[in-house]
C-alpha cells in the first residue's frame, strides 16, 4: 500500500516537473515585408478576374473567407521551391495531418477595379488586421509544409470529418493558397515566410495544385 | 528512495506461512527489576509471538517430618512410666522408621524410633520386637541417637550384641527408567547413579531414588544372599514436583541456563517454549538467553558489555536471534527475495528514467500567429 501511494506520488512529481518543462514557442505567420508573400491571393482566374472576387454574393459584397491552415507531412526533405514540391509529392505520400487543421474566418475588402499593387495592398491590410490571432497551439513537431488556403467555404465545411478526413476543398471557391517551405516548426528561430512561386497573375491553376490534397498537378477542368 | 527505505524497515523476521502466532514463556533469572523491564521490552517488540511472562519458581519448605517430635516425646515419657504398650502406640507401625528415612531422609528420628521400639518391645515382654528393631538399627547403619543414655542396661547390650553380630554383605543392583538417576539409600545419598550395584548388609532397606523431571521414588528392599536386582520405573514429575526439583538444584546462586536446568524448568512452567533470559549484574550487564522447545536446547545467544540503560534493545535483540535460530520464526528473506523490494527497485528506475527524460528531453509546444 505504501508502495503503491509511493509510487502514485512519483508520477504525480513527475507530471509537475513534465508540465514545469513545456517550453511554449510562438511562430508568427508572415507574407513579407511588402506583403510580397501574397502572390497566391492575388491569382486571377483565365478570364481575368481577381480569384478573391468568388467572395462577392450576387449584390456584389464580399462574403467572409475561411483561411485554413494546414501541416503537410511531406514524407521526406524536398526542395522549396513548388516545382520541386511538386515532384517529390508524385511518389510520396504527401498529405495534410489529420487533426492539426486550424480554421480562422476574415473578411477581405472589394477587390474589384483594383489594380496589382492595389490589391496586394487591399490584401496585405486584411492580413495585418489579423496580427495576434492563434491559428493553432500546438504544431506538429517535424518537417512539414504549412501552407494557408483561403475559401469561399466555410470552417465548418473544411473541418476534419467524424471519421478523421479532411474534406477536399471545393476548388471554384478557393480565393487563394500560400505555403512555407519545409520546416521544423519546434527549431524554428524565426515568423514562418508564406509565400507563392508564380510569375504571372493567371496563376489559378498554382491556387488548385497548391490547396489539392496531395500536392497534384490536375489540369483545370474549362 | 522512500519504497526503499519502507522494505528495509519492514519486521526482521517472520512465521512459518500459515502459522498461527505462537506463545512463548518468559522467565528471567537476575537482579530485581529486570523482569518486569525485559517483560516490558518484549511486549513492544515487534516479534509476531505472544510473550507469555512467568516467575521461576521459588523454594518449597521441607516436608514435615513423618513422625513429630512429641511422638517420641510422648513415648520416652511413657517408657520411664514402664508403660510400654502406650510407648509402642506412640512410636506408630513398624515402618514408621523406614518412612522418615525414605521420605525425608531423617536418619536421627529413624534411629530415635528404631531405639525406643527395642526398649519398650523388651519392657513389654517382646524380646523378639525388641531384636528386629536392634537388627534394622544395625542394618540400616544408623548411629545410636543421644537419648540411647536413657534406655535400660538390657536394651543397650542387645544393641551392642546386634550390631556386632555378623551380617554379610549383598551385591544389589539398582536399575531406573531414568538412567543416572541419584540413589539415597537408608537415607544416606550415594556416590553412584543408576544403574548401580552396592553391596549392602544383608536385611531391610530404604531406597530413594531422584532424577530431575520424575517423581521421586521410595521403595523398600531386602537385601537377601547372593544377591539383588532392583528396577524401578520412575513416573514423569508434574510439574509442581518439577518447580520443587528446580528450585532446590537451580535455584539462587546456581546457574539456571545449564541444559539440564532449563529442560526442568520448562516442564516446571508447564511451557512447550520457553525463552530463560539470564542478567549477570556489573558495571555492565551480561545477558544470555536460551530457548527451550518440547524439552530441547534449541538456541542460545549472549550479549555482554550491555550498558544497563540498553537491556531492553538487547533483549529484543536476543529474543528475536534464538526465535529465529530455534525455528519458532523463519528469518526475513533477503532483500532481493522480497517482491516489494522489486516494486520499489521498479518505481525508483521508472523516477530515475523520466527524470532523466524529462531533463535531456524539453518538450517543446509551438503556437502558430498570424
Amino acid at each position: 500500500m505504501s508502495a503503491a501511494r509511493a509510487g502514485l506520488g512519483a508520477m504525480l512529481g513527475m507530471g509537475l516537473l513534465l508540465g514545469a518543462c513545456v517550453q511554449v514557442r510562438e511562430v508568427e505567420l508572415t507574407f513579407g515585408d511588402e506583403g510580397e508573400g501574397l502572390d497566391g491571393f492575388m491569382c486571377r482566374d483565365p478570364s481575368g478576374a481577381p480569384i478573391l472576387t468568388r467572395l462577392q454574393d450576387g449584390a456584389g459584397q464580399m462574403q467572409p473567407a475561411a483561411l485554413v491552415l494546414d501541416f503537410i507531412r511531406l514524407g521526406g526533405l524536398p526542395g522549396c521551391r513548388s516545382g520541386q514540391v511538386v515532384s517529390w509529392c508524385v511518389d510520396h505520400p504527401c498529405a495534410p495531418i489529420a487533426g492539426h487543421r486550424a480554421c480562422v474566418s476574415t473578411q477581405f475588402s472589394p477587390v474589384t477595379g483594383l489594380d496589382r499593387p492595389q490589391l496586394r495592398a487591399s490584401i496585405q491590410q486584411t492580413m495585418d488586421a489579423m496580427k495576434g490571432t492563434l491559428v493553432t497551439g500546438d504544431a506538429p513537431d517535424e518537417f512539414v509544409l504549412v501552407r494557408l488556403v483561403g475559401t469561399a467555404q466555410s470552417c465548418a465545411e473544411v473541418e476534419q470529418r467524424p471519421d478523421g478526413t479532411l474534406p477536399p476543398f471545393d476548388e471554384p471557391k478557393l480565393v487563394g493558397c500560400v505555403y512555407s517551405c519545409p520546416v521544423l516548426l519546434d527549431a524554428l528561430e524565426k515568423n514562418l515566410f508564406l509565400g507563392f512561386d508564380t510569375l504571372t497573375d493567371l496563376c489559378e491553376q498554382g491556387v488548385r495544385v497548391c490547396a489539392a490534397g496531395d500536392l497534384h498537378w490536375q489540369p483545370i477542368e474549362l | 528512495m522512500t519504497p526503499l527505505m519502507l522494505i528495509l524497515t519492514a519486521a526482521s523476521a517472520a512465521l512459518p506461512s500459515g502459522a498461527e502466532r505462537p506463545t512463548v514463556t518468559v522467565a528471567v533469572a537476575g537482579p530485581p527489576g529486570a523482569a518486569g523491564r525485559i517483560d516490558a521490552a518484549l511486549r513492544a517488540a515487534p516479534d509476531p509471538v505472544r510473550y507469555h511472562a512467568v516467575e521461576l519458581p521459588r523454594p518449597v519448605p521441607p516436608p514435615p517430618a513423618a513422625v513429630p517430635g512429641g511422638a517420641l516425646a510422648e513415648a520416652r515419657q511413657a517408657y520411664v512410666r514402664a508403660d510400654f504398650g502406650r510407648c509402642l502406640a506412640s512410636l506408630g507401625g513398624a515402618d514408621a522408621a523406614t518412612d522418615a528415612l525414605g521420605g525425608a531422609g531423617d536418619s536421627l528420628t529413624a534411629s530415635r524410633l528404631l531405639l525406643w521400639r527395642a526398649a519398650c518391645a523388651l519392657g513389654d515382654g517382646d524380646p523378639r520386637g525388641a531384636r528386629e528393631a536392634a537388627e534394622s538399627l544395625a542394618v540400616l547403619g544408623l548411629p545410636p541417637p543421644p537419648d540411647v543414655g536413657s534406655v535400660s542396661q538390657e536394651v543397650e547390650a542387645l544393641l551392642v550384641q546386634v550390631r556386632a553380630s555378623p551380617r554379610p554383605d549383598v551385591p544389589v543392583r539398582i536399575e531406573s527408567s531414568a538412567p543416572g538417576a541419584e540413589l539415597v539409600i537408608d537415607g544416606r545419598p550415594q556416590r553412584c547413579a543408576t544403574p548401580c550395584t552396592l553391596p549392602l548388609p544383608a536385611g531391610a532397606h530404604v531406597v530413594r531414588v531422584e532424577a530431575d523431571g520424575y517423581e521421586p521414588l521410595v521403595r523398600r528392599i531386602a537385601a537377601a544372599p547372593p544377591s539383588v536386582q532392583v528396577r524401578l520405573d520412575l513416573a514423569l514429575a508434574s510439574p509442581e514436583v518439577a518447580a520443587a526439583q528446580w528450585a532446590a538444584r537451580y535455584g539462587p546462586g546456581a546457574e539456571p541456563d545449564t541444559a539440564r536446568s532449563v529442560r526442568l524448568l520448562s516442564t516446571a512452567l508447564r511451557a512447550p517454549r520457553l525463552l530463560l533470559f539470564s542478567v549477570d549484574e556489573g558495571r555492565t550487564l551480561r545477558v544470555r538467553a536460551a530457548l527451550v522447545v518440547d524439552g530441547a536446547v534449541a538456541a542460545r545467544a549472549e550479549r555482554v558489555d550491555v550498558d544497563p540503560g540498553q537491556l531492553e534493545a538487547a533483549v529484543r535483540g536476543l529474543a528475536s536471534d534464538v526465535l529465529v535460530r530455534g525455528r519458532v520464526l523463519e528469518p526475513a528473506p533477503a532483500l532481493q527475495q522480497r517482491p516489494e523490494f522489486w516494486v520499489a527497485v521498479g518505481v525508483a528506475a521508472a523516477i530515475a528514467a523520466g527524470t532523466t527524460a524529462v531533463v535531456a528531453t524539453r518538450i517543446v509546444k509551438t503556437e502558430i500567429h498570424f
